[in-house]
């Protein structure tokens, strides 16, 4: 009955220090989490795992590298003595290999010198191995399967670190680059007029609305007391960031050869724009379709001259809407191309409407596209109206025919009207 | 995949089918920076069940004909449908290209012309 007692009392001792070293465990986790729980940066977060390592196991030695992609390799030690970096290199190697943990217990066999039993931890990231963690040599013999549960725990919480800090991170470079995008459609707005010019004779309507934030399509008005007003559309192909940068590009070239050469007609201004850019289009592997027409009021004359850009479409008040041929290959196409330019009436009632191929190339559920021969009917159909009624009666009929399609590319339109 | 390669001798043949768009622009981009990067490249698209083509892929066309240009070799279209057909009319490429309306046509005469440019 005594040996019974004393046997009980020594159970009861084993499983005292068995709980207290569990809480103690339970303790370094839940410190490690309220550690991990305000804000962070990895190299601390790194040195709180390896610190709160050597206190739980315990060890006489820890140290952890992570190497996050894009950002400098991070390393923590616990002692005074860094541990040399191609120990750390070659454990991070060996657990990637592994794809697991790595538990040697070999009495220094296989090991860095001076080191008895090893246990090597992966940190992950997305399920990816990133890092190590090295415990080196613990306190009270070989490492064992409750070591590596325990250590896995502590790794899990810096897992979620490493979660939390890129998830911020990515945050951070999408919100910069969300206002570096609002910044720059408020400048591509502000280089859209901003305001309908008043030429007399013209009733005059535009619009653009680009498919991204920004996009490659542009339309400009140019009016001066000393030469006849100038209307130009351009539509770089593609859409997005890049397409928008060609289009200020294509903008600001054409307005200065306006500017500079101020009785230039149409097609001197398509050369010398396909001329200044020709090069830089080629370079970047794009193009730029460009309509530039030019009113004169006395002789009641559009003349107008058309690199690439379609549609084009002319309603005179007696007569069918029609395209107007192109006649030029678009900015960027060919080297020094001499451009042609033509003249038509434009008195009371003719209709002039220029739009981008986000409007023709809109598709339905179906699949088809809106086409030319849609456009040229709603344009003889309206011709008697308002251009900001046949602007508007044009963006209905495509939105009404496109359903449930999202828009699909950049989409300008210009109409002109003659009045009396 | 909507787009396939194969060789003839020395004639790369090129077929899009369907939609040929901003989204199937940059692998074909990328092939035909790699075949234009050798000397007197003769590049053969068959567009004959192309349906569709936007302007992200006309400047690859472009931008392959030009280097092709570069490289003292040449690029020629060929069969476009007619959805095709009226995009390269209304733009004026087909000012710009060398279209041929089948590709025997277009074989014989990349084969004939080795290093002479086809007359367009």
């Amino acid at each position: 009955m005594k040996q019974h007692n004393q046997l009980t009392a020594q159970q009861l001792a084993a499983l005292t220090s068995e709980l207290v070293s569990y809480q103690d465990q339970l303790a370094a986790i839940h410190e490690l989490a309220h550690h991990f729980s305000g804000p962070l940066d990895l190299g601390d977060a790194l040195h709180g795992l390896v610190q709160t390592a050597v206190r739980a196991l315990p060890v006489f030695s820890a140290a952890a590298l992570l190497t996050l992609p894009q950002q400098a390799p991070l390393s923590v030690t616990s002692g005074d003595e860094p541990m040399a970096n191609e120990i750390l290199i070659e454990a991070l190697a060996h657990i990637q290999t592994q794809g697991d943990y790595v538990l040697q217990n070999t009495n220094g066999r296989d090991l860095p010198l001076g080191c008895r039993n090893r246990l090597l931890l992966p940190l992950t990231m997305r399920t990816q191995i990133v890092g190590v963690l090295v415990l080196l040599d613990k306190h009270t013999g070989p490492f064992t399967m409750p070591d590596v549960k325990l250590g896995q725990a502590l790794t899990a919480q810096l897992d979620t670190q490493i979660e939390n800090t890129l998830w911020h991170q990515e945050r951070m470079v999408q919100a910069v680059w969300q206002a570096q995008i609002e910044l720059a459609q408020e400048v591509q707005r502000c280089l859209l007029p901003q305001s309908l010019p008043c030429v007399p004779g013209l009733d005059v309507w535009a619009m653009s609305n680009p498919l991204h934030q920004v996009g490659g399509d542009f339309y400009d008005f140019m009016t001066s007391a000393n030469a006849a007003p100038i209307v130009s559309v351009g539509d770089v192909c593609g859409k997005g960031v890049a397409a928008a940068m060609l289009m200020t590009m294509t903008r600001t070239t054409l307005r200065n050869a306006a500017a500079f050469l101020p009785q230039s007609r149409p097609a001197q201004l398509l050369q010398h724009t396909n001329t200044a850019l020709y090069s830089d289009y080629t370079d970047v592997g794009m193009f730029a379709s460009l309509f530039v027409g030019q009113y004169l009021p006395e002789e009641r004359l559009l003349r107008y001259a058309n690199a690439g850009h379609a549609p084009v479409i002319y309603c005179p008040a007696q007569g069918d809407a029609r395209l107007l041929p192109v006649g030029n290959a678009s900015i960027g196409l060919l080297p020094s191309a001499a451009m042609v330019e033509a003249t038509i009436p434009f008195g009371p009632d003719d209709v002039l409407v220029v739009a981008t191929d986000g409007f023709t190339e809109a598709l339905n559920d179906q699949q088809a596209l809106f086409g030319i021969e849609r456009l040229l009917e709603i344009v003889s159909r309206c011709a008697c109206q308002s251009a900001a009624n046949i602007g508007a009666v044009i963006q209905a009929v495509v939105t009404a025919f496109c359903g449930n399609q999202p828009q699909a590319d950049d989409q300008t339109l210009v109409v002109f009207k003659g009045v009396a | 995949m909507n787009w396939h390669v194969k060789q003839i001798d020395n004639i790369h043949i090129l077929t899009i089918n369907g939609r040929f768009d901003a989204h199937t622009a940059p692998a074909i981009k990328t092939w035909l920076r790699q075949v234009t990067a050798q000397t007197r490249p003769q590049i053969l698209v068959h567009l004959g069940s192309t349906h569709f083509i936007d302007s992200a892929a006309l400047a690859v066309l472009i931008s392959g004909l030009k280097r092709c240009r570069e490289q003292d070799g040449e690029l020629v279209l060929t069969n476009l449908a007619q959805p095709v057909r009226i995009i390269f009319e209304l733009t004026r490429m087909d000012q710009i290209f060398t279209i041929m309306a089948s590709d025997s046509a277009a074989l014989a005469a990349l084969a004939h012309s080795g290093s002479k440019a086809i007359s367009r």
